[in-house]
């Protein structure tokens, strides 16, 4: 486990990651919209580039983990109050969605749009604690 | 846990973020321990006690302390 560093110092250790992956993430992105074709593209290259577009996304769960490891201690609990919030809330919506699909209610759905919508939730729980929250 | 860390800040002519820079925590940490939000760590506690130059009792006080204690 990463130790206690500050809040500034963990700041700039998590911001000094997070553009760079920020940066292949869109890059990948736009490299995937250009070179792939999900119809005539061969499996390989479209699984590579699956791959090359979860990384970023996955590196940044890591970071968001490190980043609440070493910045200060009220900084860390809204953190990770907001990201069992959002990780519960995540879930019972995988779960409704789920057995939706199940029971073939409703077609389809992307797995991939859950990973925004646990970020966009996190971001609200993480406000909300601000405006509203009695930490302790 | 009260404090009085509002009017310590203010006699130093301190803002939040004056403050939250010393210590290396977050501005919204000093509002939310002002506030009475959060209680710090012991550790942290410590750290606002030295940087006005007084004791962890003189900084913070336990409301559910008998008053005959908290006189002594």
């Amino acid at each position: 486990m990463a130790q206690q560093l500050g809040f500034n110092t963990a700041k700039k250790r998590y911001q000094r990651l997070y553009w760079p992956a920020v940066a292949a993430y869109v890059a990948v992105c736009l490299g995937g919209a250009v070179i792939v074709d999900k119809d005539t593209s061969p499996i390989w290259l479209t699984g590579t580039f699956s791959v090359l577009t979860a990384a970023p996304l996955v590196f940044m769960m890591w970071l968001m983990l490190r980043h609440s490891e070493e910045t200060d201690e009220y900084t860390r609990l809204r953190q990770l109050k907001a990201f069992a919030r959002s990780a519960c809330i995540t879930l019972s919506a995988i779960w409704i969605v789920g057995s939706f699909q199940l029971w073939d209610v409703v077609p389809g759905v992307n797995v991939f749009w859950f990973g925004p919508f646990f970020l966009l939730v996190y971001g609200l729980n993480y406000c909300a604690d601000n405006l509203f929250g009695k930490t302790v | 846990m009260e404090n009085i860390i509002r009017t310590l800040r203010a006699e130093q002519g301190w803002s939040q973020a004056a403050l939250a820079e010393q210590l290396d925590v977050s501005r919204q940490s000093v509002n939310a321990i002002e506030t009475g939000k959060y209680d710090p760590s012991l550790p942290l506690a410590f750290a606002i006690a030295r940087l006005f130059g007084k004791s962890i009792e003189e900084v913070f006080q336990d409301p559910a302390a008998p008053a005959s204690k908290a006189a002594e």
